[in-house]
């Protein structure tokens, strides 16, 4: 029937996009999370050609208009030149961060790269061998939004070879992030595709497998929620055969470690406690980014916690974890339970703390009490007003400092 | 809450100890130092709160054993009831056991507590003599506030809370601070900020520079082509110069030949072809001119013959009127003969007129018309007068019988009409014989309707006596049943009573009503009289014999009307037949009249002899007709001769033959020599003529053969479009010069195409060669306009360079994405800074609020409660305690009204005051659930006196809720010995 097709999926490489809750880092950290969007595109361009694969497809993302840096095209422009050398085509479509009206720079593409450049849904001929194999449908992101259900416009021309779709765009039910090109899972199983290409969603997923519908995530993890492997498909068709292999690309990754220091009776000990962990860790996974969870059964961390102590545990281990490819940067720490009192049988008290905690269960106006840096010159500019979740957080953490001060001996 | 006992398990340095409180209210547990007071102390916290594993390992009993115990309590909700903790069951929680057997669980036991947990048991609900050094510790001017927070939770958190807050939130941010950390990250990030703002303008100069490099490279290949014209331009010049000699001499070429027309029209070796055909032409031309003198002269002699000559319509009138003369003389002959004739028959017909005698003349017999039908009108009207005298005399005698019968009639009708009576008169007997019929019947009707009315008139009075039996009984029972509803009060029934009444009324009205319209019929028929006119029948018979008789009268006299009628009838259509045949005679003499009127001699002759007169007047008829007829031949005879005459003389006077006035005969011979003449004439011009047309022949013959020669001249001047010889030589040498012009080009061109090509050579042929000065001139400015464009298009390479290497510097910098990365560090660590200082903000914020609130809601009960303490921990001393407002400290007042800023109360009395405010604060959050209330060495710094007062407060205190003393002072024991409240445990 058709010939063997393989190619690569991937999308939302967001190269040089900036990173997320990470502060003060070294510069040796820095220089590599700074390339590491870079050194995922690398590492995307040896698979294809390790490979041998037919063709790339980038569903979307493929940097951010808005942080647009010229190195960003630059790199993308080279790593097109590499796989043309190689004859591997290459098909993009642009999403919400790279939408098309909002491009700043201007490049010319090698002849090996299809470009999607209009919001209707059109198809590039794929050519093996002198004849045609596939269609690759798309359509790009003319502005940021696209609220439309796009998977209706993909219709593929009878032709008995593969089609593919490349869609940059969520299941109307996934709420979590922002919506846009919104379909339902049945608005591609009905058509009559062979692989859907899904982009948008960082989060790697097979939604469904008889054809496959797939969300390759991003390439590189760029905040502590876009933990664990990051990478690629590669993807092979064959006489309805289907096979699919994730291939990882990222250069560094973001984990949650849970660390339980019930056993650490001073500070010294969670220190060397963590440390172990977190370097036995990277050296399994390689370059980390560590979110840490702490639990104990004692009320040591809360006070180490309040006292500071935390934190300086967490730099010291940061400053001396540092001399190997796999390093491991600590970025922050939480707290499995903040403080050593009751609260709930507190509430109920007729005394200070019971009404102070009840003074907390009101509608507190967070945004009221910060006014004096929100108003400041330079903060204004900067700043955003918190969020419902920082809001939330920062609560709890007044709640926490506050009681642990009123209750300290 | 009471403590009754306690059965320690194993709690440090407690093991199996069974104490019992003895169910007081004060509890004072004394000993040494290290006696173990503090541990007791713990041991009880334990049992109501428990401990995390960590502290719970701190009391592990130092001999071994398990861990825990019970603790016995009473509470005024629950009873009493047994708490019992063991470190290893139950993770060390609670079971609560009671009399009755039941058991609660920690959970039940932390509800009991309402909000109270070991941290707040601890700040409430007891103290130590550390709190009372710390108060000595604290600064004048943190006493108040100090002391304030004290009232709210026991301690001095909330100040030393507050002051840590402020700490924090100055340590990172101030509105108008440089140094705190937010403000410093603003900065840095301000600055990183503008960094890559400047470095994203930077970036975007690419694309500017990328197209200058797009706009310089088109210069540069733009200018290297404006190079390659103008050196292609420099060589044709210099090329021009050399050969400028043969460039003049080819536009001054070129300039004649434009004089010249354009040579085309003119056809080849034109002016030769000419000159040899009027070689071929001239003998020949003179060979005509001869021919032409005679032709000339032979018209001449034509012309003066043709003059003399009459034309043929002339000459042939005068042979015809020659030709005519001959009858002329014949006719003469023939008229001579005609006269005779007519002159005999003239005289026989007068003779015959004479004869008849009916005064008819020969000259009446012109006029006489005789046609057929008058001899048969003649006939019918000498027939027709005869019948008719007959028919007459019969009708006059039928005439006169008939009036004598009409008379006879007419008088015997007379007579009867005499015997006949007036019409008035029988009708008169007429109506008195009728009404005397009428009366007669009258009188037998009257008889039978008697009879019937005697009948109605019974009946009437027997329908009259029914309808009264009625209205007797109907008004009887009426008025029964009236009375009887009037009694009875039945409406119903008064009313009913009333409606038959009413009833039986109209029933009687109704048969009166109709018993008088009945009479009123029969009233009418009268009876009829009878009379009896017995003498009046006679007179009736006579009368009827009157009117038979009358009848019979009146019969008879109409069949006498009808006789008279019918013989009156006959005469009128005897009268009438008279009549037709008197029209008719009269009609016969019209006619008559008619025939006399036309032929007058009929009233000579009498109408019997008309038929005979008739054939004899036809006959004379007959001669006369012969006889004009001849009369009219000799007439035209005559005509004919006149008209001949005339025509001879006015012919030779029309054509002014006539030399002299000659008889006619001599005219006729004149016209004959004339003729003759004519003939020579004629024969003259056929010569001239014949000899005429023989020079024309030549002449033909002549043309002909010239005709090709002329042919051919016309074929050259129309080639050459030319109308006559001057033109078409003046053509030929026009053609001549310009060919040879055209060589002299040509010569030119095959010298200058090689070196000008073909398109220089065409633009020198059109424009006037350059001066050679101007040439030299022009090369040297093309000269120095190609090293200006050297020149420029080495600069554009060099900027075209500098550019490249520019982009290339550009594309493989990396500043952009790195400060763009660090801003986000930077703007995350500011973030989580800020993120700290929003909570220590939140934190402080609420933590006024809170205060605010129990400032409002608990402080003045708390406050008053104190004072009550207060002035009894003092004796009466001080009898008020205030909460601070407006920016005053807490205040106290002694029994003289004086105020004193806590700051200025002696140590001890501070320390009362804090107990008060203590022992207050702890009554009022826990009213409902009273806990033991802890107090452990605190009364250390308390003289002897003050001491004692104290127990003795305690004691008062415990009243309402138990307290136990931890002290290590044995002479407490004498204070309370005789107390019966009191236990004392001594250690």
């Amino acid at each position: 029937m058709n010939d063997k097709i393989s190619f690569i999926h991937c999308a939302d490489l967001h190269l040089d996009s900036p990173f997320i809750g990470l502060s003060h880092v070294s510069d040796r950290i820095f220089t590599d999370l700074r390339k590491s969007t870079f050194n995922a595109l690398n590492s995307l361009v040896n698979l294809a050609i390790e490979k041998k694969v037919d063709f790339v497809l980038m569903v979307g993302d493929l940097f951010d208009s808005e942080q647009q840096s010229l190195k960003a095209v630059i790199r993308l422009q080279k790593a097109f030149e590499q796989l043309n050398k190689h004859n591997i085509q290459v098909y993009i479509s642009f999403g919400n961060h790279d939408f098309l009206d909002g491009r700043q720079f201007d490049f010319n593409y090698p002849d090996n790269v299809h470009l999607f450049e209009e919001e209707s849904v059109r198809h590039f001929p794929f050519n093996k061998n002198g004849k045609t194999v596939a269609n690759i449908y798309g359509f790009s992101y003319k502005q940021r939004a696209v609220t439309d259900n796009k998977s209706l416009e993909f219709n593929p021309t009878g032709e008995d070879i593969y089609h593919i779709g490349m869609l940059h765009g969520s299941l109307s039910s996934n709420t979590d992030h922002d919506v846009y090109a919104p379909f339902q899972l049945n608005d591609l199983t009905n058509k009559n595709f062979d692989y859907w290409a899904l982009g948008h969603i960082h989060k790697r997923q097979v939604l469904r497998e008889n054809p496959y519908i797939v969300y390759p995530g991003n390439t590189q993890g760029r905040s502590s929620k876009e933990s664990g492997e990051k990478g690629c498909y590669f993807v092979e068709l064959e006489n309805g055969q289907q096979s699919l292999e994730f291939y990882p690309l990222q250069r560094l990754r973001f984990e949650d470690l849970e660390v339980d220091a019930s056993l650490c009776e001073q500070p010294q000990q969670l220190e060397s406690l963590i440390e172990e962990m977190v370097s036995n860790n990277s050296n399994k996974i390689g370059a980390t980014i560590v979110t840490l969870l702490l639990s104990s059964n004692s009320s040591n961390l809360v006070e180490w916690h309040q006292a500071g102590f935390l934190d300086d545990i967490i730099d010291y281990i940061n400053e001396s974890n540092l001399d190997t490819e796999s390093w491991a940067f600590i970025r922050s720490y939480s707290l499995e339970k903040q403080t050593k009192a009751d609260k709930l049988e507190l509430k109920k008290g007729q005394h200070f703390l019971g009404e102070l905690l009840r003074q907390f269960e009101n509608q507190v106006d967070i945004e009221e009490y910060v006014e004096p840096l929100m108003q400041h010159r330079q903060a204004r500019k900067l700043l955003k007003s918190f969020t419902e979740e920082e809001q939330q957080q920062i609560l709890k953490e007044a709640e926490d400092l506050l009681l642990y001060q009123l209750l300290k001996e | 809450m009471k403590i009754l006992s306690a059965n320690i398990y194993g709690f440090g340095k407690w093991q199996d100890e069974q104490l019992n409180f003895g169910d007081k209210q004060l509890v004072i547990i004394s000993g040494e130092n290290e006696s173990g007071k503090s541990t007791l102390r713990q041991y009880m916290l334990f049992m109501f709160f428990g401990l995390p594993p960590k502290k719970r390992e701190f009391y592990f009993p130092k001999t071994g054993g398990k861990m825990g115990g019970r603790l016995t309590v009473s509470t005024q909700t629950h009873g009493e009831f047994t708490i019992e903790r063991i470190h290893d069951r139950n993770n060390g929680e609670a079971e609560c056991f009671f009399p009755d057997g039941t058991i609660e669980n920690e959970k039940w036991l932390k509800e009991s507590m309402t909000g109270i947990d070991y941290s707040s048991f601890q700040s409430i609900f007891s103290f130590d003599s550390n709190d009372l050094n710390k108060l000595h510790t604290l600064k004048a001017d943190q006493l108040g506030e100090v002391l304030l927070g004290i009232g709210m939770t026991g301690s001095d958190q909330i100040y030393k809370t507050e002051k840590h807050l402020d700490n924090q939130l100055n340590q990172l941010f101030k509105p108008q601070g440089k140094k705190p950390e937010v403000n410093e990250q603003l900065m840095k990030i301000e600055e990183i900020n503008k960094q890559l703002n400047e470095l994203k303008v930077e970036e975007n100069s690419y694309h500017e520079k990328q197209s200058l490099k797009e706009i310089i490279s088109e210069e540069i290949v733009n200018l290297q082509q404006e190079l390659a014209a103008s050196r292609k331009k420099q060589t044709s010049i210099e090329t021009k110069i050399q050969v400028s000699p043969l460039l003049t001499e080819l536009h001054h070429a070129n300039q004649q030949l434009f004089q010249y027309e354009d040579p085309s029209e003119f056809p080849e070796n034109g002016v030769e072809r000419y000159q040899h055909i009027k070689e071929q032409l001239l003998p020949l031309q003179s060979e005509y001119s001869v021919l032409h003198d005679n032709e000339q002269k032979y018209e001449s002699e034509l012309g003066s013959l043709k003059k003399q000559v009459w034309d043929s319509e002339l000459f042939n009138k005068a042979n015809v009127v020659l030709e005519r003369a001959r009858n002329y003389n014949h006719s003469g002959n023939e008229m001579e003969y005609h006269i005779t004739e007519k002159d005999s028959i003239a005289r026989e017909l007068t003779k015959d007129l004479e004869q008849l005698q009916v005064g008819v003349e020969l000259e009446d017999l012109r006029d006489l018309k005789l046609p057929f039908h008058v001899e048969e009108e003649w006939n019918q009207l000498k027939q027709e007068k005869s019948q008719l005298f007959m028919e007459l005399e019969k009708v006059d005698s039928e005439l006169k019988s008939i009036l004598h019968q009409i008379k006879h009639v007419g008088d015997r009708n007379e007579h009867i009409k005499a015997k006949l009576v007036s019409q008035e008169k029988i009708d008169q007997y007429n109506q008195k014989v009728s009404d005397y019929d009428n009366q007669t019947k009258a009188q037998m009707f009257n008889e039978f309707n008697i009879d019937q009315k005697r009948k109605w008139q019974k009946e009437s009075k027997e329908r009259d006596k029914r309808s009264n039996i009625v209205i007797a009984v109907g008004s009887l029972f009426s008025i029964a049943l009236g009375a009887f509803a009037f009694v009875a009060e039945i409406d119903s029934l008064l009313i009913a009573s009333i409606l038959l009444f009413v009833g039986v009324v109209i029933q009687k009205l109704v048969v009166a009503q109709s018993n008088r319209r009945t009479e009123k019929i029969f009233g009418k028929t009268d009876t009829v009289t009878r009379s009896q006119p017995k003498q009046e029948e006679i007179h009736i018979k006579e009368m009827k014999q009157t009117l038979s008789d009358q009848q019979t009268f009146q019969y008879e006299l109409k069949n006498g009307e009808a006789d008279y009628q019918k013989l009156y009838i006959e005469q009128i259509k005897l009268e009438e037949k008279e009549h037709f045949y008197r029209i008719k005679q009269k009609r016969l003499e019209k006619r008559v009249n008619e025939q006399t009127d036309i032929f007058s001699f009929l009233n000579l002759v009498h109408i019997d002899y008309w038929p005979k007169l008739y054939h004899i007047l036809s006959n004379s008829v007959l001669k006369w007709n012969k006889y004009s007829h001849l009369e009219s031949e000799i007439e035209k005879l005559q005509l004919t001769l006149n008209h001949y005459e005339e025509e001879i003389v006015l012919f030779l006077e029309e054509n002014q033959l006539i030399v002299e006035e000659l008889p006619i005969n001599e005219k006729v011979n004149h016209l004959k020599r004339l003729i003759e003449k004519q003939m020579g004439l004629n024969n003259n011009i056929e010569q001239y003529t014949k000899w005429l047309n023989e020079v024309y022949d030549l002449q033909r013959n002549l043309i002909l053969r010239m005709k090709p020669y002329h042919e051919e001249i016309a074929n050259l001047w129309n080639l050459a479009r030319v109308e006559d010889e001057e033109v078409f030589l003046k053509k030929g040498n026009n053609k001549k010069s310009r060919e040879k012009l055209e060589s002299r080009i040509s010569e030119i061109k095959d010298q200058l195409t090689p070196l000008l090509g073909e398109s220089g050579f065409k633009i020198a042929l059109a424009s006037k060669p350059d001066e050679k000065e101007d040439l030299l001139q022009e090369v040297r400015d093309i000269k120095q306009y190609i090293d200006e464009v050297e020149a420029s298009i080495e600069d554009k390479r060099q900027s075209l360079s500098d550019v490249k290497s520019l982009l290339v510097k550009m594309e493989n910098k990396e500043d952009y994405s790195i400060v763009k990365h660090q801003f986000h560090l930077e703007q995350d660590y500011l973030k989580s800074l800020t993120k700290q200082w929003a909570i220590h903000q939140v934190s402080k914020q609420i933590l006024l609020e809170t205060k605010q609130i129990f400032q409002n809601n608990y402080l003045p009960k708390v406050i008053e409660s104190t004072s009550y303490y207060f002035n009894l921990l003092t004796g009466g001393r001080y009898i008020n305690v205030f909460s601070p407002k407006s920016g005053n400290p807490m205040q106290v007042e002694n029994n003289l009204g004086i105020r004193f800023n806590v700051n200025q109360l002696s140590q001890g009395t501070n320390d009362q005051l804090y107990i008060s405010l203590r022992i207050a604060l702890s009554e009022i959050v826990n009213k409902q659930y009273k806990l033991p209330f802890f107090i452990d060495d605190a009364f250390v710094h308390f003289d002897k006196s003050r001491t004692k007062e104290m127990i003795r407060i305690l004691n008062k205190l415990a009243t309402n809720q138990q307290i136990i003393l931890f002290t290590c002072q044995d002479s407490l024991q004498l204070y309370v010995e005789n107390e019966k409240n009191v236990h004392l445990q001594v250690l």
